[in-house]
């Protein structure tokens, strides 16, 4: 292979190379997926301003439990195997499924860094639970990003959310942020990954969306090590939205310290929370989620044996019987 | 809260003031007798070894010659040098640049030159591996004594040609339909900074530092460089 491609590299320099065959890097579906503005078979909804990737699954007039998943910028595609049956039993039996990848991520439509932020976060998925259940409380289960975002939605609409399940949560809050900003990522200066990152400067600048997704694709694998995520059965995603990950972050830094608070009125939720660690997980797992349920008057928590912050992907069948579980108790 | 960026360039940035620290030391140890060859005569020849951040903690060796140019009335100082990204060992991130450095004008202390180099670079990581065909267009302007040397640096590197093959992680687990091939225009750094010397006998010790940007001003997740090197003339 290498000696194809160094033959290919002198006849290219020597300018015998055609512009066929020569790709853009800023094409969607070169690097990345195309999204449901370039590709409209794919399942959308145009709501709240723009158009998500979206689909549902069940009887619509059951209970609607809305998933919302990690990142800021990951996708729902590792949360699908949710929908599956497992011992006879699948959430569609009682409940309307909806999954949808959030704004500017995902397969979901690209926007500009200027339209992220907590209230507009916010803002979306109020319009989102208003369209599939207009007047009836929802359910929602979000993973790591997911669950602060459910959070961030129960400070301010808890009399739209019947009941939530918390996948191991990022910090609600500032302070809850800073009790773990040194352990989130692994940043060793000889670190493989690391240095691969900022190698890739050479090669690949994110000067447009796509370029920026697929760059922001490096650190996934292996930029967490003390997350325990499988690395036999790597979760998978269709695009990291890099511009939504950057600019909802930069969103909640004031002064360079964390600014959010997604906690200030949980206190007055009076809803059965439930959430779930992974065994494995060094940064927010068990001890962690123990001190993040204390936000919320009534939180029980349960750790899934033998798990990585993926435990959706990688124990669905587990994950799903502690989510029925908890739903069956829920009044 | 910090961005995964942010919390990069704090990181990396406490190495990088070892090293300038380390430059200075260096610099103080020993005092500076022969005359600066950063801008060699006709003639000279110098290798030389350079480390530090600079897109990853790379080390660099090298060489460069000094040619007369009777035409232009200029000495032309080509060189090559070899670049590894030393963080771990691997030899699939590397670059090797040829190139060439000429002075544009002298004016009293003053010097104004250019340096254009073309780069193969190579990089493999969990997502795809890459060579990319690159050129770098470098400003310096400052001043070459006898015992030292201070210049102001200005660049644009650019990745004209990027033959781009997607890993299997990558396929399976994100996009299976990812395209395998040659990519244009895939991405461009401007850099600004300085760079300094001092000579101790027969080497010379060099700092480099500045920032960096995308082509489009947006941000790198390693924003600066500095690098310290040694050149041995012959």
């Amino acid at each position: 292979m290498r000696a194809q491609r160094g033959a290919a590299l002198l006849m290219i320099t020597a300018g015998l190379a055609a512009c066929d065959g020569i790709y853009d890097p800023s094409q969607p579906g070169n690097l990345v997926p195309r999204t449901v503005d370039e590709d409209p078979t794919l399942p959308a909804l145009a709501l709240a301003g723009t158009v998500f990737h979206y689909e549902t699954f069940g009887d619509p007039t059951k209970p609607a439990i809305i998933f919302l998943h990690g990142g800021p910028g990951g996708d729902y595609r590792d949360q699908l195997p949710l929908k599956d049956r497992y011992d006879g039993a699948a959430l569609t039996d009682d409940h309307f499924v909806v999954f949808w990848d959030q704004r500017g991520t995902g397969l979901s439509r690209r926007h500009d860094c200027g339209v992220f932020s907590n209230d507009r976060m916010d803002a979306d998925l109020d319009a989102l639970v208003e369209h599939v259940s207009p007047g009836r409380p929802v359910f929602l289960v979000g993973h790591s990003w997911g669950g602060m975002y459910a959070s961030l939605y129960i400070n301010h609409h808890p009399e739209k959310v019947a009941g939530a399940v918390l996948i191991e949560p990022g910090p609600l809050n500032g302070e809850m942020f800073d009790a773990i900003i040194g352990e989130l990522y692994d940043l060793d200066v000889f670190s493989e990954w690391l240095n691969d990152d900022v190698w890739d400067g050479q090669f690949l600048t994110a000067d447009d969306h796509a370029r920026a997704d697929y760059h922001r694709m490096l650190g996934v694998r292996d930029s967490q090590p003390k997350y325990h995520q499988s690395e036999v059965n790597p979760a998978p995603g269709w695009r990291q939205g890099a511009v939504a990950n950057r600019c909802l972050i930069k969103s909640g830094i004031k002064d360079g310290k964390a600014a959010y608070s997604f906690t200030d009125h949980l206190a007055a939720y009076s809803q059965r929370v439930l959430f779930v660690a992974s065994s494995k997980n060094e940064v927010i797992g068990t001890a962690f989620q123990e001190r993040q349920r204390q936000f919320f008057p009534a939180a029980d928590l349960v750790t899934i044996p033998d798990s990585g912050h993926d435990v959706p992907w990688t124990h669905p069948a587990q994950t799903l019987a502690t989510i029925r579980a908890y739903l069956a108790e829920v009044p | 809260m910090k961005g995964l960026g942010e919390l990069v360039c704090d990181r990396l940035l406490s190495l990088a003031m070892a090293i300038a620290v380390l430059a200075v030391l260096l610099g103080l140890a020993r005092s500076a007798n022969a005359q600066a060859f950063s801008r060699l005569e006709a003639g000279q020849q110098t290798v030389t070894a350079e480390t530090g951040l600079q897109a990853g903690f790379v080390t660099s060796l090298g060489y460069a010659a000094g040619l007369r140019i009777g035409a232009i009335d200029r000495t032309l100082m080509p060189f090559a040098q070899a670049t590894l990204l030393v963080a771990r060992p691997d030899p699939g991130d590397y670059a090797f640049k040829v190139g060439s450095q000429i002075s544009l004008a002298s004016i009293g202390w003053f010097d104004l030159s250019t340096q254009l180099a073309f780069e193969v670079a190579a990089t493999e990581n969990s997502i795809y591996r890459g060579t990319a065909l690159r050129t770098d267009l470098v400003l310096l302007a400052g001043h070459y004594g006898r015992r030292w040397f201070a210049v102001a640096e200005a660049g644009y590197g650019r990745a004209w040609l990027t033959y781009i093959e997607n890993s299997d992680y990558y396929r399976m687990n994100f996009y299976a339909d990812a395209r395998d091939g040659w990519y244009a225009g895939t991405g461009g750094r401007l850099h600004s900074g300085a760079k300094g010397g001092v000579t101790l006998g027969a080497v010379e010790v060099v700092l480099r530092a500045g920032v960096a940007k995308t082509e489009t001003l947006q941000d790198l997740d390693l924003p600066f460089y500095a690098t310290l090197g040694a050149n041995y003339r012959f």
